[in-house]
């Protein structure tokens, strides 16, 4: 692991290179990922509602999201948005300068996308719940609004939290898409060192350490949220103890 | 603001090949892939000493770091490892394309192992007793009894994970395989039309996923028919999801 | 001592059984010897490890300490390999453990095949002999999950029989079943007893044990309290802990009473 304290051409170290890729990455895993669990739990909850429009534009929206791969959703937000909406728009996007310019689109991408799949596991979660609950709801004079959010999200989010961990894991891995678009992330810094030094198990080694290491920090990170959340006298899934 | 779909058109037997090869490589790492995989989560349930670590660890692995690392290993690497076992010691060049077939197939065994393993385990235990106790042989009692279960069960799952899975051979882009994406993407390039040729490819990716999940569906609700085991349906529950 | 066993006909032999899970001690020192021919019925209150010995027999248990030997009836060898002991040890479980996906009587075909080599078409007439004995032939084409409890557990019976063994283990066949589907499994047994199986079977049907038994054994805290022939057993106990443990029988199943009572 020498090579990585080596001079890289650009006068600092590719240490340091891999270090902005990390930068990087977990910038746009956060970003997104916050953006994603705010709409996934929205888009999720709708899924659920007795008003059958929302209901319908929320399946939509998860059909589109979840069935185009990733990778051809970002093209589409790098490569096609700025060529279909009003020409003044179009060319205030293309002036923006990267990495930003591949950082917005990647955060699109990745944010709807993982929202699909977070809203599914929303919607599971609040289907899970016993249809009691609605109705205690309803004959205490709770709105739709208030009983989503007082009384069937924060139940439906414990239900779900093992399954957001591993969507948080995947959005991790995810976020490598972002170096087709140009996005000196983790991985694509690790390609450039193999391209510079040949060292290609080096490079490769430090880049799959690091994802490694950020996915132990989640766990240990989401154990915890776990243990916090945990309601007093519910079973461990969350179903009241008998 | 005017598209050229035309040129779709015309470029369609070039686009078909690259969907043939997306198709191929999809195949090709599902039966691969549940081979292995099925392999793997039986070493595991058995409880083999030494291979069941390593078939943990390996899993754990591949599930933790992103496809596109795995391809860049792979493509780099496993020349150079194939050249240490020859005997003249230089890497042989194996081409892009059968990387992508044992890459696909390596990485998706792992999500497979952990699908199939999660149904060893929800088989209900009296049916492995009751095949113990009539003498069937270990391998005759995974092969006759318990697996083909867990396939009926894991059915939907399975569905819905080489969906992802299609979705995914699209990373090969990174390897300037010509995949659907990557035919599309060359066409695009070449002639400056990236708008249609990539929403186009975003619809054919839509359709076709689309009517796999409908199926994963159809399959999902005949199974609530026929299934007689509890412990399974909550194996099925917990995998809503197939993978991140 | 191989003389021993084939003068006096004994086929399951078992000495000093111990097992235990963990600190909790299961089977603390059990003796007995099965000749051919034999129906023996082991009770006694839950946790008293009865289910632990006899899947120890065909070794879905493992054990701590102790000897178990099973004498082939045809040769008068002891079998050693486990393999060679759950091809002549049949056992039919509480749960009954069908297998789903085959028909019934692929149920009763798999390991007479798969494990004896028997030919398809032997394997199949064989099926078809012993789904006709439990009489459930006319249910051959469907699957378990179409059959009724009583129904599914005539096919487990059928499906050990089809392996031909010389010990049948039946391990609280009766316990999941409903009260109206109980009688035509005993019957099922009792039919089994009549042509000379040799059966152990731990239940709680002690009407069942009156009228099949030639041994009734109480087990207890992980030992043999009482063990004599029913009309002993039921009538005349020896031992306080028999008594208590009839009495609680007695007063939970009242039907049971009623069939000790008729016996």
């Amino acid at each position: 692991m020498q090579v990585l304290f080596d001079q890289a051409a650009d006068g600092g170290t590719y240490l340091g290179w891999l270090m902005s890729g990390l930068f990087w990455t977990l910038l746009l895993w956060f970003v997104s990922g916050v953006l994603a669990f705010v709409i996934g739990i929205g888009v999720g909850a709708a899924r659920t509602v007795r008003h059958l429009p929302l209901r319908i534009a929320a399946r939509l929206y998860v059909q589109v999201f979840r069935n185009v791969p990733l990778l051809v959703q970002v093209f589409l937000w790098y490569f096609v948005l700025p060529e279909v909406i009003p020409t003044t728009w179009g060319s205030a996007i293309k002036q923006i300068a990267p990495p930003w310019a591949s950082f917005y689109p990647a955060v699109a991408g990745l944010s709807l996308y993982t929202a699909s799949r977070i809203a599914e596991q929303v919607r599971a979660g609040v289907n899970s719940l016993s249809d009691g609950q609605r109705k205690a709801a309803d004959a205490l004079g709770l709105t739709a609004f208030q009983t989503y959010i007082l009384i069937l999200l924060p139940q439906a989010l414990r239900i779900t939290i093992p399954t957001l961990t591993s969507e948080a894991l995947g959005l991790l891995k995810n976020t490598s898409v972002a170096l087709t678009i140009g996005l000196l992330e983790i991985t694509a810094r690790a390609a450039q060192i193999n391209e510079f030094t040949f060292r290609t198990f080096d490079a490769f080694a430090s880049a799959t350490a690091l994802y490694l290491l950020i996915a132990l920090v989640l766990h240990q990170v989401a154990f915890q949220v776990e243990r916090i959340l945990r309601i007093p006298g519910m079973s461990p899934n969350n179903t009241p103890r008998k | 603001m005017s598209f050229d779909f035309a040129a779709v058109v015309s470029a369609t037997p070039y686009l078909l090949q690259g969907l043939l090869f997306s198709v191929e490589l999809t195949l090709v790492a599902m039966i691969g892939g549940m081979l292995l995989g099925t392999f793997m989560a039986i070493i595991r349930h058995m409880g083999v000493p030494v291979a069941a670590e390593a078939v943990r660890a390996y899993v754990t692995l591949m599930r933790s770091i992103p496809l596109i690392l795995v391809l860049f290993w792979f493509f780099f690497l496993v020349p150079l490892l194939l050249g240490h076992l020859t005997p003249t010691g230089h890497s042989i060049p194996l081409g892009p394309r059968f990387t992508a077939f044992i890459t696909f197939t390596l990485f998706e065994s792992a999500y497979y192992a952990e699908i199939v393993r999660a149904g060893l385990k929800a088989i209900d235990k009296g049916q492995y007793e009751g095949a113990k106790a009539l003498g069937l042989s270990t391998s005759s009692m995974y092969w006759s009894v318990v697996v083909p279960q867990v396939l009926r069960a894991t059915a939907p799952i399975i569905v819905s994970q080489t969906i992802i899975l299609f979705q995914d051979t699209a990373l090969v882009y990174v390897l300037s395989l010509t995949d659907f994406l990557g035919a599309a993407a060359k066409i695009a390039q070449r002639d400056s039309k990236l708008v249609e040729f990539y929403s186009t490819v975003a619809v054919v990716y839509l359709l076709i996923c689309s009517m796999g999940s409908e199926l994963s569906e159809r399959f999902r609700k005949k199974q609530g028919q026929r299934s007689s085991n509890g412990r399974l349906e909550r194996a099925k529950r917990m995998f809503g999801l197939a993978r991140p | 001592m191989d003389d021993a066993f084939s003068t006096q006909n004994e086929i399951l032999q078992i000495e000093g059984l111990e097992q235990s899970y963990g600190a909790i001690s299961v089977l603390k020192g059990i003796d007995l010897r099965v000749k051919k021919g034999e129906r023996i019925v082991i009770c006694g209150p839950s946790g008293s490890g009865k289910s632990t010995l006899i899947r120890c027999i065909n070794g879905l248990e493992t054990f701590k300490s102790g000897t178990i030997h099973v004498t082939d009836v045809h040769n008068g060898e002891r079998l050693r390999r486990l393999k060679d002991i759950r091809r002549e040890v049949g056992m039919v479980f509480q749960s009954f453990n069908l297998f789903p996906h085959l028909s019934v009587i692929e149920n009763c075909m798999l390991a007479p095949v798969k494990v004896r080599g028997v030919k398809k078409t032997e394997a199949r007439e064989r099926a078809l002999y012993f789904l006709n004995k439990v009489r459930v032939l006319d249910q051959a084409k469907k699957y378990p999950g179409q059959l009724s409890g009583g129904q599914q557990q005539r096919v487990a019976i059928a499906r050990a029989l089809c392996m031909q063994p010389s010990i049948m283990l039946f391990d609280e066949p009766t316990s999941a079943l409903d009260p109206e589907v109980v009688q035509e499994v005993l019957a099922t047994m009792v039919g089994l007893a009549k042509e000379g199986m040799t059966m152990i079977c731990v239940t709680h049907e002690m009407g069942f044990a009156r009228e099949v038994a030639d041994r009734v054994i109480l087990i207890d805290g992980g030992k043999i309290v009482e063990e004599a022939g029913p009309a002993q057993f039921f009538d005349t106990p020896r031992h306080e802990r028999t008594r208590a443990f009839l009495g609680r029988v007695l007063r939970g199943h009242p039907e049971t009473a009623r069939g000790l009572a008729h016996s």
